[in-house]
């Protein structure tokens, strides 16, 4: 990125809280509207009770403004509104919204994005281990190979505070429907791998109604297949040996560019994943 | 150029199969001004009848009915619709059905602001 490009987007007060590389690929700010955002439909062929019962609970994302019973609006980060994925109330219920592309490039790119996370505030507790995770996720295609980098903030389990970011790599096995339609489901509470063994303490704040927004930074080189980096607020992991889930190259599926996010409830009680903005950028000439 | 509205589509229930008491999950969809209800059976019902009705809430968890209940299809391929306004920020639908009947629904949201 050249002094002049820097120059425009440091100047830009949208674009100024981003680290972009140098080809934006989209800039989504939920202010806007829901820009591509949908729910995430898992595959079935002749009847919706065939779909696998994680895609089953999936109900498609919101716009919120973040009211709250006792305390009004608050609103997002730079206007009103935010991207809302929310679970059913049952721990372990899951919900994602995906956005898909295809990419033009091979090429490293970079998914930037600013979020908050909290559970239903419908009990007057802290609830601070109500939502077990917030995630994100790739799902890529090459000529080769399916590729599907996870990575959750893994806030609470069963009860008990974690406060870790993690990985999967493992596949999970596919069922098969017809001769030309399977699903997995690679969202399964399997085979998450600590990313770090410190602890990551994100500003929860001290009622479920008291909002704070987090920034989150995530680098992949769709030439090699591999995290370049990641980093939190102002923590930077070591991506150099982190995998990614890995299948197959699928029929349909070449040069898939998707993002998802993800969010677990770990209690009874609903979660909300919030996400204010996304920017994610490429680099080639 | 004007800036076109949003306008989206949620799908409240899909393909569900709901008996009496059944709630949906609440949409939030505050920014919207109005919205239309759609109803469609995916499959022939084992007992024709039973109800919607629409609830509205401040907070997403607390509810209140609004309006008149909208009976159900009573065959598969027809449509029902309700036409909503001035519904605050949260919207869901409770089933009222006779005891031990089901079907399974669509229910989509179409809502615009």
């Amino acid at each position: 990125m050249d002094a002049m490009q820097k120059a425009l987007i440091r100047a830009n007060p949208k674009l100024s809280r981003f680290d972009p590389l140098g080809r934006i690929i989209y800039f989504d700010d939920f202010d806007e509207g829901l820009q591509g955002w949908t729910s995430l439909i898992g595959n079935y062929e002749d009847n919706l009770d065939r779909m696998h019962p994680g895609y089953r609970q999936l109900t498609t994302p919101m716009l919120s403004n973040l009211s709250f019973w006792d305390n009004g609006t608050h609103g997002s980060v730079d206007g009103s509104y935010a991207l809302k994925m929310a679970t059913r109330p049952k721990a372990g219920a899951q919900n994602v919204a995906i956005k898909r592309l295809t990419y033009v490039r091979a090429c490293p790119i970079q998914i930037e994005f600013w979020f908050t996370f909290k559970p239903e505030a419908s009990a007057q507790k802290l609830l601070d281990t109500d939502l077990r995770s917030v995630g994100i996720l790739l799902d890529l295609q090459n000529d080769d190979y399916r590729i599907m980098p996870h990575l959750r903030y893994l806030n609470a389990f069963e009860g008990q505070r974690v406060e870790k970011w993690q990985f999967k790599e493992k596949t999970v096995p596919f069922e098969r429907f017809s001769e030309k339609t399977v699903t997995h489901y690679h969202l399964a509470e399997r085979d998450w791998q600590d990313l770090s063994g410190e602890r990551q303490v994100l500003c929860y704040n001290e009622i479920p109604t008291k909002v704070n927004w987090q920034y989150a930074k995530l680098g992949f080189d769709l030439r090699t297949m591999r995290y370049t980096h990641f980093e939190c607020n102002d923590v930077a992991y070591d991506m150099s040996g982190i995998g990614a889930l890995q299948i197959d190259a699928m029929p349909n599926l070449r040069g898939m560019l998707n993002v998802g996010f993800f969010v677990e409830s770990d209690a009874d009680r609903r979660s909300s994943f919030y996400v204010d903005s996304i920017l994610v950028s490429g680099e080639w000439d | 150029m004007p800036t076109l509205r949003e306008s989206t589509t949620a799908v409240v229930i899909r393909g569900e199969h709901v008996t009496d008491g059944f709630t949906s999950e609440p949409y939030e969809a505050g920014w919207a001004i109005e919205a239309v209800l759609f109803l469609r059976l995916l499959a022939p019902p084992v007992r024709p009848g039973g109800m919607i009705r629409l609830e509205l809430s401040a907070d997403g968890f607390n509810w209140a009915t609004d309006g008149e209940p909208v009976a159900l299809p009573k065959a598969e391929g027809e449509v029902v619709f309700r036409r909503i306004g001035h519904f605050g920020n949260w919207l869901r639908l409770r089933l009222e059905m006779a005891e031990g009947s089901t079907v399974q629904l669509l229910a989509t949201l179409h809502l615009k602001g």
